[in-house]
């Protein structure tokens, strides 16, 4: 059997080596893809735990209309339906800890962050980071050199993110709006918020979830669907290798199945020869992946190598091997030895019929008087298979009457004698199979 | 009379081709055990179909087979595998020798599957092939064979599990006369010496001549003589 599956191996090698090549190179994307997608959901992650406070909305304008630092007249009906709380801007500021993001408030700027000229928030990152706590000092690098900043207050990263906070008593730069809802609905003020400022980012504490919308629909969505269509490419491309070699080894299978190889053997022996490529390709995936990985982290990609996303990558590759395996395997149990050596249709199913589909009226008596019929699928008048049996014949109770085949022999209905007797109406026009009870049926028929 | 080891109860086969062709109709019949059984006919009368119903290598549309008294019909494709593994043998019209292996290996194969050790199956490999006179091809690929002896190659590898029902369909169509007198020497020497059953499809008389029991086909029905 070895020895068979090695020679089928040998023989096939270069369509092999392809074989491998494609589930290589599929292993490896999907870990790449894998990989990307893992580091889109701690993104994902991390902008949903940063939510706004529930009462708070930001708008963040863009530059076309920086310096609408007022609100407009109010359109609605009642009172405006928000409050200024603060102004803000972002820049990025030099410091002793690299570039980083700052948030500028305005000195009236509410949200219990008062800072005091020479004072600075941190974020708890870059707190628990570099071991800063209140009371220490970062430098940051002004119009007039470097500046010591006092480290005033931590804070969480929910309004500002991981931003530095500053205080800019100047108040003259700010673009970004905070404001407090008041006790009109959220709507409301986001309508008017939208006719405000047509082009800016408006988030509120329930826009988390929509922004997590936005990502799986951007990031995810076209991601799986590419990352199904490569499976489908690949279970395709190895479900046409594996039916070609079914095809081309038709006869060798049939002559093992002859010398009486059994189905789990056969299997094994389709198997062994199908298995090996997607075994190496997986490997061999696994290791370029590997690569790429480290190669991209090296670029600069902020990846994490995660054996879960290897696991992943190489389990959805599988099914296609078993899909490849179970449809040759499962022709190779249904078929004859003949239906593989001749390369005749093998019927994958079998329908048995042993009964009258429905109710005949003019059957009823000769039921009632101990009859049993069977009719056979005429069309306009014609039976498209093979009748073994007429009138007067001696039948036993399931012995086939009559054969037809189906879809290109694919299917094969059985017509069923329904019980032991004699056939005492053959109606060649209907189809009509009619077996009265008669003990004679039982007698031996052969010589 | 010689118990039955095999019948056949109402065998029908049919195709389309085009029109209906019955190549076995309702065939009832019975092979003794430990004897040679020759079914002849002209060509296209049902022979191959026929002996393809009784090896288990194509099921019967309507009818059954019984091999001490299993019936076909009640078994499965495996369960007809096995049949065909432990009791019968199977010598193909054209050899259906595996292209990948040596005359060896074809031979011993057979064997590999009823797990007989490989030194054991190699000796009785050799054996056989000697004995139908291979003993010098035994490393040969069925491409460097002929005909004739891709047949005996056949033939050995049907007798290699010592089947007790041998089916051969057309064993001797395609050897020259000194080979054919060897081949049915065999057959003969096989079935006097472990009381082998041969069924032998044929169309040859003098093939037929060394039968104990012949059937005669004709468009699908088969005609019992002794």
């Amino acid at each position: 059997m070895m020895q068979l599956t090695w020679r089928f191996f040998k023989k096939s090698w270069r369509v092999q080596l392809a074989i491998t090549g494609l589930f290589a190179v599929s292993v490896t994307l999907l870990i790449v893809y894998g990989t990307y997608l893992e580091r889109e959901g701690r993104l994902l992650h991390l902008k949903m735990l940063g939510g706004l406070p529930h009462d708070l909305i930001r708008v963040q304008v863009r530059a076309e209309q920086e310096g609408a630092t007022s609100l407009r007249r109010y359109q609605g009906a009642g009172e405006v339906p928000v409050v200024h709380v603060g102004s803000w801007r972002v820049e990025v500021v030099q410091t002793n800890y690299g570039n980083l993001p700052t948030a500028v408030i305005a000195e009236d700027t509410g949200l219990d962050l008062h800072l005091e000229p020479g004072e600075v928030s941190i974020p708890q990152v870059m707190s628990t980071e570099h071991s800063l706590s209140v009371g220490d000092q970062i430098r940051i690098k002004t119009t007039n050199g470097f500046e010591s900043l006092l480290v005033a207050q931590i804070h969480d990263g929910a309004v500002f993110g991981n931003r530095l906070v500053l205080s800019d008593s100047s108040n003259s730069m700010s673009s970004v709006f905070l404001y407090r809802r008041q006790a009109g609905s959220l709507s409301d003020a986001l309508a008017y918020l939208r006719r405000t400022y047509s082009v800016a980012e408006i988030d509120h504490a329930g826009s988390a979830q929509s922004s997590a919308q936005k990502i799986v629909s951007a990031v995810y969505s076209p991601g799986q669907r590419a990352r199904f269509e490569a499976i489908g490419f690949v279970t395709i491309a190895f479900l046409t290798v594996t039916l070609f070699g079914f095809l081309e080894k038709r006869k060798v299978l049939a002559v093992v199945k002859a010398l009486g190889l059994r189905t789990r053997e056969l299997v094994a022996l389709i198997a062994g020869e199908a298995v090996l490529p997607p075994l190496f390709g997986s490997i061999l995936g696994c290791a370029m992946g590997y690569g790429a990985l480290q190669w991209l982290i090296a670029s600069g990609q902020e990846f994490t190598i995660a054996t879960g996303v290897f696991v992943v990558a190489v389990a959805s590759i599988w099914p296609a091997v078993v899909i490849g395996i179970a449809i040759p395997s499962r022709f190779t149990q249904v078929a004859t030895v003949n239906q593989l050596l001749f390369e005749r249709p093998i019927p994958l199913h079998t329908a048995i019929v042993k009964e009258l589909p429905r109710r005949y009226a003019g059957l009823d008596v000769q039921i009632a008087q101990g009859a049993r019929f069977v009719k056979l699928a005429m069309d306009q008048g014609q039976f498209n298979g093979f009748v073994f049996r007429g009138l007067n014949d001696y039948v036993k109770q399931g012995e086939v009457l009559a054969v037809e085949e189906r879809w290109w022999g694919m299917q094969v209905i059985e017509y069923h004698a329904p019980q032991t007797g004699q056939i005492t109406v053959f109606e060649q026009e209907m189809g009509l199979f009619g077996v009265a009870p008669e003990p004679r049926a039982l007698e031996p028929k052969y010589r | 009379m010689t118990e039955a080891i095999m019948r056949t109860e109402r065998l029908n086969k049919a195709f389309s081709l085009g029109e209906t062709i019955y190549a076995v109709s309702d065939v009832s019949l019975s092979i003794p055990g430990g004897r040679i059984t020759a079914i002849v006919g002209p060509s296209g009368c049902g022979k191959s179909t026929l002996l393809s119903l009784l090896g288990g290598l194509d099921r019967p549309m309507s009818g059954d087979v019984f091999l001490e008294n299993q019936s076909y019909r009640s078994l499965s494709e495996d369960g007809l595998a096995l049949l065909r593994r432990r009791k019968l043998g199977y010598v193909f019209q054209f050899f259906n020798l595996i292209p990948h292996l040596t005359a060896l290996e074809n031979v011993m194969l057979p064997m590999s599957f009823i797990g007989v050790k490989r030194s054991d199956a190699k000796a009785r490999a050799t054996e056989l092939l000697e004995r139908v006179g291979l003993g010098k091809r035994l490393s040969h690929v069925p491409l460097q064979l002929s005909g004739g002896e891709q047949q005996r190659v056949a033939i050995a590898r049907a007798l290699a599990n010592s089947p007790a029902l041998i089916l051969a369909d057309e064993p001797t169509g395609n050897l020259d006369s000194k080979s054919r007198n060897d081949v049915l020497n065999l057959f003969e020497k096989f079935n006097q010496e472990n009381g082998q059953t041969f069924v032998l499809i044929t169309h040859d008389d003098s093939v037929a001549a060394i039968a104990h029991k012949t059937i005669r086909m004709s468009d699908g029905q088969a005609v019992e003589d002794q």
